[in-house]
C-alpha cells in the first residue's frame, strides 16, 4: 500500500478527496488538522492515522468525546485496509491507497448493468402510480351501482401495490444470500414494469377482439401474453440476483416456461371431455363504440348451424 | 279373549250390518277394489347384481294375453340400463312373481305396456267415454310399500295450457301408485296415475293416451325402444314448436323493448321487475318475462327434456356510465343455462356459435346458439339461444329460448323465425 487518499463527506457539503503530504495524517475540527471535518460532533484533535510504517495503516482515535467507528464498532486503535469506510461524529471518512483497485466500467450493452440501473425512486414512484391508475380503472369500471365499502377498494389497491413489493423483497433477500446486493430497488421497478405491461396491452387486445378478424381467440392471446411477459420476467430477476451463467438462466427460464405451457395444455385437454351442464360460449358482448367492423347478417349465422349439429352429434359419439 | 270382548265385538259387527243396510248399498270405493283389485300389480325394477327392488310403481293387466300397462318413468332405469335391472310384477300376497318384458313406451306422456306370462282371462275395460267434471274416480296403486291402496277423489277435467293431456285428478296420489288405474263408477279405466303436486293436487294421464299406445303396440311393436323414444319426442317438439310458429308472435312492451306474450295455449308467462323504491343500490333497473311449459318429460333419473321456454329480459340504468354497464351487461349475458338438465350419461357437451349479428332492422346484436346431443336418442338435440342488443350505451335487451328434446330442422326454423321477428 502506498500513500493514502481520504474521501470525506461531511453532512451539508459535497463529498471531497484530500491527497495528504504528511505520512502522519491528522484528522479533526481544528484547522491545523491534515484533515479538516467542518462537523460540531468531531473533536478539534479527534484521530490519527499513521502510516509511517510501510505496508500498514495505523488509525488511533485521540480519546475523543463521540469515537470512532468502523461499521458499528467503535474503535480506538486499529489497522486498516484500503476502502475502510470511518464515522467521525456525523462526517464518513474512507481511505483508499493510491493505488486501489477500482472497479471496471459497467457496460451499457450488458443486460444486468442496464437494469440495476434503473433503481431510482422518481420511476419506482411513477410506476406505483401507473399501477394504481390501473387498478383504479378496473375498480371503476367494475362498478355496477351495487353498494361502494371504502375498505374494499383501499385493500384491493394495497394488495395490488403491496404484492409487487413482496415478490421484489424476496428476489432481493435471494440476491443478497447470493451476490451479497439485494438491488431491492430495481427489483421493485422490473416487477411493477412485469404487472404493468399485460394490464395495458389486454384493453388493446379487448379493442382488437372481433374488430380485427382472427383476434377473437383473446383467451390464448392473453394467456400467451402472461407467460411471454412471466418468462421474461424470470430472466430478468435470475440475471439480478444470482450468479447463473447466461447459459443456465436461459435454460432455467425456458425450462419454466415449457413447464407452464405444457401443463396449461395438459388441463386444457384433459378436461376436453369433461361433462359440463352449461355451455362454455362467449358471452363478451363490446362497447358500441368499441365495434368498428359490422356484425354478421341472419343468414350468415345460421349457415354454420349445419356445422354446429354435427359438432354436437360428434361429442355425443366420441366415447359412448 | 274373555266374554265380554267377544260381546263387544259381536256389537260391532251387527251394527256394521245395520248401518249397511240403511245406506242399501257397499261403499262404492269397496266394491271398486274388490271388482278389479286381482287385476292390478305392484311393478318391482330389481337391481340384479343386489337381487332386491331399487324402485317400485304399479300396473294393471289391459288383456287377456298377460299385458300390463304401467308408466314408462316406473320402468325407465331398466330401459336404459337391461344389464343391470329387471321387471318383476307381483300382487300383495307376493306367491307368484313373473318378469315383466317392456314391449312398447310412450316417453311423452309417460306410458309403458309389459308383456307377462301372467296366465287370465281377466283384464280391466278402458273407459270409452270422459267423465264429467266433479265425478267421483277411484285410484288404485301400491302407495310406498304398504299394500294395495284405494283412493277416492274427483275428477276435474283436463289440465289447461299443459305440455301434454293430463287429467286433474283431485285426491292424494304417493309414490309407488304410479302406472296403477283410475277407475270411474264402472270399473272402467279413466286414466293412468301419474304424478302429483301436493295437497290433493294429482295427474293422470287420459286413458286415451294409453288407448293409442296399446293400437300402436299391436300394429307396429318397435324392434329399438330408444329409437322409437326418439321419434316420439320429435314428433312432441314438432308439434309444439309448429304450434307456436303458428301461434301469437305479436309483441307487448317490457321496458324499452318488446317481447312476446303468452304465443300459444302451452307456454304460460310470469314477470318480476327490480322495485326502484325499495332498492337500496344503484344497480340497473330491470324487468323480465319468462314463458314456458308446466312440465318436462321424465327421460330418467336426472334428465329430462320436452321444456321449452322464452325469457326476455331487459335492463337499463341512468347511473352507470357506458363502460360499466356493458360490464355488468356483459356479465348477466355470460351467465344463461339451459332449462331442462341431464347426465354425462344421456348428453354430449354443447357445440356453441356466437357472433355479433346486425339485424335487418338495423339493430346490433350479439348471437349465441348452443346444441348440444343426445347420446341414445340420434337426432335429438337440445338448444339454447341467446341474443343481446347492443344498439345503446347504458340500454340492453336479452332474450333467450331453450329447446328441449328437439331435432336440427325444427330448432333452425324456430330460430330463424326469432331472429327475423326483428326489432324486439
Amino acid at each position: 500500500m502506498v500513500a493514502p487518499v481520504i474521501r470525506v463527506t461531511t453532512e451539508g457539503s459535497a463529498p471531497r478527496l484530500i491527497h495528504p503530504t504528511t505520512s502522519r495524517i491528522r484528522i479533526g475540527r481544528a484547522l491545523d488538522n491534515d484533515v479538516v471535518l467542518d462537523d460540531p460532533y468531531v473533536d478539534p484533535y479527534h484521530a490519527v492515522l499513521d502510516t509511517r510504517e510501510p505496508g500498514q495503516w495505523l488509525l488511533k482515535d485521540l480519546d475523543s468525546r463521540n469515537g470512532t467507528r468502523q461499521g458499528r464498532g467503535h474503535i480506538e486503535n486499529v489497522q486498516l485496509e484500503s476502502g475502510a469506510q470511518l464515522t467521525l461524529g456525523k462526517s464518513h471518512i474512507q481511505v483508499f491507497s493510491r493505488d486501489h483497485e477500482t472497479a471496471p466500467a459497467l457496460s451499457l450493452y450488458d443486460l444486468e448493468h442496464r437494469l440495476i440501473s434503473h433503481d431510482g425512486i422518481a420511476l419506482m414512484i411513477s410506476l406505483f402510480l401507473i399501477l394504481a391508475g390501473l387498478s383504479g380503472i378496473t375498480l371503476y369500471t367494475a362498478y355496477d351501482g351495487g353498494e361502494v365499502r371504502l375498505e374494499t377498494i383501499i385493500s384491493i389497491l394495497a394488495g395490488a401495490l403491496f404484492g409487487p413489493v413482496i415478490v421484489a423483497g424476496f428476489w432481493a433477500l435471494i440476491g443478497r444470500l447470493l451476490r451479497g446486493q439485494s438491488r431491492f430497488r430495481a427489483l421493485v421497478n422490473i416487477t411493477l414494469v412485469a404487472l404493468i405491461i399485460p394490464l395495458l396491452v389486454e384493453p388493446v387486445l379487448y379493442a382488437l377482439y372481433f374488430n380485427l378478424p382472427g383476434a377473437s381467440s383473446l383467451f390464448l392471446l392473453v394467456t400467451a401474453l402472461n407467460v411471454v411477459v412471466g418468462g421474461a420476467y424470470l430472466y430478468v430477476v435470475l440475471t439480478i440476483a444470482t450468479r447463473l451463467t447466461p447459459w443456465v438462466r436461459q435454460f432455467s427460464t425456458a425450462a419454466v416456461v415449457l413447464a407452464a405451457v405444457a401443463m396449461f395444455s395438459i388441463t386444457q385437454w384433459s378436461s376436453r371431455d369433461d361433462f359440463v351442464h352449461h355451455p362454455a360460449y362467449d358471452g363478451r358482448m363490446m362497447h358500441p363504440t368499441l365495434l368498428l367492423r359490422s356484425g354478421i347478417s341472419n343468414d350468415q349465422f345460421m349457415a354454420v348451424l349445419p356445422e354446429l349439429f354435427d359438432h354436437a352429434s360428434m361429442m355425443a359419439t366420441d366415447d359412448s | 279373549m274373555t266374554l265380554s270382548a267377544y260381546r263387544r265385538r259381536f256389537a260391532v259387527v251387527l251394527l256394521l250390518c245395520f248401518s249397511n243396510a240403511v245406506v242399501a248399498a257397499i261403499d262404492p270405493a269397496r266394491a271398486t277394489f274388490d271388482n278389479t283389485r286381482d287385476l292390478i300389480y305392484q311393478i318391482r325394477v330389481m337391481d340384479v347384481s343386489a337381487n332386491t327392488r331399487s324402485s317400485t310403481g304399479s300396473g294393471f293387466l289391459i288383456a287377456s294375453d298377460g299385458s300390463i300397462a304401467t308408466n314408462y318413468h316406473v320402468i325407465a332405469s331398466a330401459i336404459s340400463s337391461p344389464d343391470k335391472y329387471r321387471i318383476e310384477v307381483l300382487q300383495d300376497d307376493e306367491v307368484m312373481s313373473y318378469i315383466g318384458r317392456i314391449v312398447h313406451v310412450d316417453v311423452v306422456h309417460d306410458l309403458a305396456i309389459l308383456s307377462t306370462d301372467i296366465d287370465t282371462d281377466n283384464f280391466i275395460p278402458l273407459a270409452t267415454r270422459e267423465p264429467a267434471k266433479g265425478d267421483r274416480v277411484y285410484s288404485i296403486g301400491y302407495p310406498y310399500d304398504l299394500g294395495l291402496t284405494v283412493v277416492p277423489g274427483t275428477y276435474n277435467g283436463l289440465i289447461p295450457h299443459s305440455a301434454s293431456p293430463r287429467v286433474h285428478f283431485t285426491g292424494s296420489l304417493n309414490p309407488g301408485m304410479s302406472g296403477g288405474p283410475a277407475f270411474n263408477g264402472d270399473d272402467e279405466v279413466i286414466g293412468v296415475n301419474v304424478a302429483t303436486s301436493g295437497n290433493q293436487i294429482s295427474f293422470l294421464v287420459p286413458v286415451s293416451n294409453l288407448n293409442d299406445l296399446i293400437a300402436e303396440a299391436a300394429t307396429s311393436p318397435p324392434d329399438d325402444l330408444n329409437r322409437a323414444i326418439a321419434d316420439q319426442l320429435a314428433a312432441n317438439s314438432k308439434r309444439m314448436i309448429n304450434e307456436m310458429l303458428e301461434g301469437n308472435w305479436e309483441t307487448v312492451p317490457l321496458g324499452g323493448a318488446h317481447a312476446l306474450n303468452e304465443m300459444t295455449g302451452f307456454l304460460r308467462c310470469w314477470g318480476n321487475s327490480r322495485d326502484e323504491d325499495k332498492a337500496t343500490d344503484d344497480r340497473p333497473f330491470w324487468a323480465q318475462r319468462m314463458c314456458q311449459t308446466d312440465h318436462n318429460i321424465f327421460v330418467n333419473r336426472g334428465f329430462n327434456t320436452g321444456k321449452i321456454e322464452l325469457q326476455f329480459y331487459w335492463i337499463e340504468s341512468d347511473t352507470l356510465n357506458g363502460a360499466q354497464f356493458y360490464n355488468y351487461y356483459e356479465r348477466i349475458f355470460s351467465g344463461y343455462r339451459p332449462g331442462n338438465s341431464g347426465r354425462e350419461q344421456d348428453l354430449g357437451n354443447w357445440a356453441c356459435h356466437e357472433n355479433f349479428v346486425d339485424n335487418n332492422a338495423a339493430m346490433n346484436t350479439k348471437g349465441v346458439f348452443c346444441a348440444r346431443a343426445y347420446k341414445d336418442f340420434e337426432g335429438i338435440f337440445d338448444i339454447l339461444f341467446l341474443q343481446g342488443s347492443m344498439n345503446d350505451k347504458t340500454e340492453a335487451h336479452m332474450i333467450h329460448f331453450t329447446l328441449a328434446g328437439t331435432t336440427r330442422d325444427l330448432a333452425v326454423q324456430f330460430t330463424r323465425r326469432f331472429m327475423e321477428a326483428g326489432t324486439w
